[in-house]
């Protein structure tokens, strides 16, 4: 990814934090927090991912001094939030479906998302942070580390399949 | 379907993403007001977790990834292909840097072919999931940052920056922590040493790691600090029966060890290199 002005700002936040910095911590969170719990919904229920926002954050926060490459923060705390989604369901002592739990959730809203989450993992996850927290693809690329063109094309083909998933659905 | 407005909502508004998202944003980040079991406030948590990790890897599974390596954030790397210079990078394992004039093989997701040149990897994925081969022995990544260098003889060093990183060849093995450093020949594998011990024990371990000579034991042994008990703990698996009294006398000289302990795994606790159960959870015991 080519340096910009924010990216080079934001390798200086992530070089402050990582100092112990609090306060540019705090901005950290405030940039990512919508992606990381867009990344997780993608993966977990509504109810749990509002949460495991916070459980990624501690985890970034305890192992931010082994980030050696402010840059690749992206990268990295987006995959701290797969695997807090996947150590979700590992702790998972009792199987409960996810309609019962979700009574705030309008039924049809829960449907499309779990059709969502029955996706491939690189399209549910640009579809949540794009349909569901209302990022552009720009922003997209920008807070996960992949590139322009792969989100471009994981919205596109994403769409495509959604259409099919719920066109297939009674 | 409007492309651009999927993109970055320029343009018409498409119909059918503007219903999707009518209906999907109210499950948004912060926009649902849910009952919660518990008030969380993340700053008292931040307050009670802010501790400095010394090994860095998650240990959780691995989440669903792409298969192949991506080279500077463009095109893709498969397994057989080689690479001179440039960053790999894969989600759900780390970041390779390989340094220009280097020759790394790739072998698959989890395992590179440092051939000749330098890697600086930086690795989240959980202990073991990660090997890098050189002509003299393989780098196990316990989740780290690390440096490696293979030169044209096919000798590596590795110096680790966070986390570990295991050597292993021919049945024998290092761990290597942050701040330490290891050789590697064809002749075989040395043993590490802190890279601020003083220069007599640098160059001493260097020269044992050749010659395997009683002298250069004896420097080795004379100059080690209570931090170089991360060698001698290493040297106690290597020198022959005659030295090894001689090492565990200086060892129990430089670092406690709680009487009646005796084992290489007593002495490796009596180092104080913090819990590393959780990458020692896969070995056998000592």
């Amino acid at each position: 990814m080519t340096p910009t002005a924010d990216t080079t700002g934001e390798a200086d936040l992530v070089s402050s934090a990582r100092s112990g910095d609090r306060d540019a911590f705090a901005e950290l969170y405030g940039r990512y927090a919508r992606a990381i719990h867009g990344l997780l919904l993608s993966r977990v229920p509504p109810s749990a991912a509002e949460d495991l926002v916070q459980d990624v954050f501690l985890t970034a926060l305890r192992k931010l001094p082994l980030l050696r490459e402010a840059a690749a923060f992206p990268a990295w705390i987006t995959s701290i939030a797969r695997n807090c989604a996947t150590d979700y369901y590992r702790s998972r002592r009792h199987f409960v479906p996810d309609e019962i739990r979700e009574p705030s959730v309008e039924p049809e809203s829960l449907m499309i998302l779990n059709s969502i989450q029955s996706l491939p993992e690189a399209y549910r996850e640009t579809l949540v942070l794009r349909l569901v927290e209302g990022m552009s693809g720009p922003e997209i690329a920008e807070r996960t580390g992949l590139t322009p063109d792969s989100v471009r094309v994981n919205l596109h083909r994403g769409m495509r399949l959604l259409k099919q998933t719920l066109g297939e659905r009674p | 379907m409007n492309e651009d407005y999927l993109w970055n909502r320029s343009g018409e508004p498409d119909k059918e993403v503007a219903r999707l998202e009518e209906l999907l944003r109210p499950l948004g980040y912060g926009a649902r007001t849910l009952k919660r079991e518990r008030e969380r406030s993340w700053l008292p948590a931040v307050a009670a977790a802010l501790v400095i990790a010394f090994a860095g890897s998650l240990l959780l599974l691995p989440g669903p990834s792409a298969d192949r390596w991506q080279v500077d954030g463009s095109h893709f790397v498969a397994p057989g292909q080689t690479i001179s210079s440039g960053s790999l990078y894969a989600r759900d394992i780390g970041q390779v840097d390989v340094m220009p004039g280097s020759l790394v093989r790739i072998l698959g997701k989890r395992q590179l072919d440092l051939q000749r040149g330098t890697v600086r990897a930086l690795i989240w994925a959980p202990p073991r999931q990660f090997v890098v081969d050189t002509p003299s022995a393989r780098a196990v990544d316990l989740g780290c940052q690390y440096t490696l260098t293979v030169d044209a003889e096919g000798s590596g060093l590795v110096e680790v920056q966070t986390g570990w990183v295991a050597f292993e060849h021919a049945g024998l093995e290092a761990f290597i922590p942050a701040g330490a450093a290891c050789r590697t020949s064809r002749s075989g594998l040395g043993v590490p040493w802190f890279q601020d011990a003083p220069e007599d024990l640098r160059k001493g371990v260097l020269e044992w790691n050749l010659n395997r000579s009683t002298s250069t034991l004896s420097t080795v042994l004379s100059a080690a600090r209570p931090r170089d008990g991360l060698t001698l703990w290493h040297l106690l698996a290597r020198v022959d029966s005659r030295e090894r009294p001689v090492v565990l006398a200086r060892f129990k000289q430089l670092v406690s060890v709680p009487h009646g302990h005796d084992s290489m795994d007593d002495y490796w606790a009596a180092l104080g290199l913090q819990s590393t159960n959780w990458w020692r959870s896969w070995k056998q015991r000592w």
